[in-house]
Order: C-alpha cells, then sequence, then structure tokens
C-alpha cells in the first residue's frame, strides 16, 4: 500500500523509544553517583 | 594531588616504595588508591555526559518520527477502512508487534555485543597480571632490575585495561537496563560501577606487592565470573526472542497467503 514503506521506516526506529528512555535514566543515574563519587574522593586527595 | 595527577602506577610503586623497599606507607597508600579511583570516575563521568548528549538527540528524533507515524497510521487506517479489508488491520497489527520483537532482540544482542567485550578485557587483565606475577617472582628469587621493571610494567598495562574494562562495564550496565527492566530479570551487577574501586582497593590493599596482585586478580576473576553468568542468560533471551519473532512472521505470512487467495 502507498505508506507501507514509510510506516516500516518509522515503526523500526520508534520500536526502540522504550529501550532509549530507559538507558537515558540509567545513565542519569551513573551521572550522580560518578559525580558524588568524584567529589568524595577529590576530597581525600 | 597535582603532583599525583600524571603518574603511572608503576611511578606511584616507585614513589611509594622505591627499588629496595617492598612495603608501603599505609597513608600513602590510602591516597594512590584514591587517585586511580578518582581519575577513574572523571573519565567515566566525561563519557557518560557524552551517552546522554547521544540519547537526547536519539530521543528527540525518535518524537519527530512518532508525529510522522501517527499522521501516515491515520491515513493508512482510513484507505483500509474504505477497501472494507479487516485482514489488513490484523496484518498491521502483527507488523507492530514483529517491528517490538525485533527491537528487543536488537537490544539483546547489544547487550550481548557489551559483555562480550568487557569479557574479553578481564582475560586480558589477567594475562597481564599473571605475567607481572611471573616477573615478581623472578624478581624476589633476586632477578634484578629488569625483573622490577617488567613487574611494573605489566602492572601498568593492567592498569590501562582496567580502565577500559570499566569503561565497558559501565556500557554493559546501560544496555543491560532495558533488556532487564523489560524481562522483569534480577542481575547482581550493582558492582560493576564500582569496579575500578575494588581493582584500586585490591591492588593497594596489602603491603606486600605479590599480594596486592594476588587480590587484584580474584577481583577481576569476580567480575570476569559476573559476566558470564550474565551473558549466559542473555543468549538464553535471545534465543526465545528469536522464536518468538519467527511465530509472528510466520503468522504474518500465513494471513497474508490466505487474505491473497
Amino acid at each position: 500500500m502507498k505508506y507501507d514503506e514509510r510506516l516500516k521506516e518509522l515503526r523500526e526506529k520508534i520500536s526502540g523509544k522504550e529501550g532509549l528512555e530507559v538507558k537515558h535514566r540509567e545513565l542519569q543515574a551513573q551521572r550522580q553517583e560518578l559525580d558524588s563519587r568524584a567529589q568524595g574522593l577529590r576530597d581525600i586527595l | 594531588m597535582d603532583r599525583l595527577e600524571h603518574m603511572s602506577l608503576a611511578a606511584v610503586f616507585y614513589a611509594a616504595i622505591g627499588k629496595k623497599e617492598n612495603r608501603l606507607d599505609k597513608e600513602k597508600m590510602k591516597v594512590y588508591a584514591a587517585k586511580g579511583k578518582y581519575d577513574s570516575a572523571v573519565r567515566e563521568l566525561h563519557f557518560v555526559e557524552e551517552d546522554i548528549r547521544y540519547m537526547e538527540t536519539q530521543l528527540a528524533e525518535i518524537a519527530e518520527g512518532e508525529r510522522e507515524y501517527e499522521d501516515l497510521l491515520e491515513k493508512k487506517m482510513a484507505e483500509i477502512k474504505a477497501s472494507h479489508l479487516t485482514e489488513a488491520a490484523a496484518i498491521l497489527r502483527l507488523e507492530e508487534q514483529i517491528a517490538v520483537q525485533q527491537s528487543r532482540k536488537k537490544e539483546i544482542s547489544e547487550a550481548i555485543a557489551a559483555g562480550s567485550c568487557a569479557l574479553h578485557t578481564t582475560e586480558q587483565i589477567l594475562a597481564s597480571l599473571d605475567e607481572a606475577k611471573s616477573w615478581g617472582t623472578w624478581d624476589l628469587l633476586g632477578g634484578g632490575l629488569i625483573a622490577d621493571l617488567q613487574k611494573h610494567s605489566h602492572l601498568d598495562e593492567a592498569q590501562k585495561q582496567v580502565e577500559q574494562l570499566q569503561s565497558e562495564l559501565r556500557q554493559f550496565k546501560t544496555e543491560l537496563a532495558d533488556v532487564t527492566i523489560r524481562s522483569k530479570i534480577q542481575v547482581g551487577i550493582d558492582d560493576f560501577l564500582r569496579f575500578a574501586d575494588y581493582f584500586f582497593d585490591g591492588l593497594f590493599a596489602d603491603w606486600a606487592v605479590m599480594d596486592q596482585i594476588k587480590e587484584s586478580q580474584a577481583s577481576v576473576e569476580n567480575v570476569k565470573s559476573q559476566i558470564e553468568e550474565v551473558l549466559s542468560r542473555l543468549c538464553d533471551m535471545e534465543r526465545a526472542a528469536e522464536k518468538e519473532l519467527t511465530a509472528l512472521e510466520k503468522e504474518k505470512s500465513t494471513l497474508v497467503i490466505s487474505t491473497a487467495l
């Protein structure tokens, strides 16, 4: 049908959204942890 | 701090133990271990910030794609209704399920690739530590300056590999985040972000270099077996996802064939 090819492309792109959001949250948590750890270690040094 | 900034691990050892003494001052050890951990945390922080920026660009592109998708889907549904083909709507639903399953399989494969990379690096670290241990033994038997230099050169190599492993473990943890949430499985990876800490603690924990190498080997062996365990579960998940994908594609083909008839 008329829109099938473009729909397929977009579907593939969109289907990764949930995974990316989870990874984004995970990275923000990692940033917070690393930031506070670096701060603590800097104080020791 | 500034003086420590550009020191390699071998230089740190030499500064602390000299060429003859094999013992470190406890206070100095704490500072040297903290220096290793600090460098690792700062480097990782930089990578995490880069990854966050990349994710945000990707999410913005997806949001744009979603708007276009909704728009096209509405047009397509209107065409389906006009054609009175009920099977077309079922095929569309199946295509959506297939796309979700493909994305899930891709995420599992990415996690496997990240884990395999980290696993390979643990093997390289163990090889470097083994070399350091061998030269260390030779050094104890009177190997002299060359044995001493070789031992520390392999320790330096191990340190570089640990820095690489720390990055790879962090990436592995990120890749695992969505895989584990979607599958509702628990994997013991909380320590992955702190691996370098354990390594540096091990390396500076005891007074004799040979014991420090043993401690470090133990922490690398430990993380290696954790990676292997997670990888084994991921491979099971990948096989299950593949099976489900095949079933969905078969269902779609059957529907397409019967519709054509």
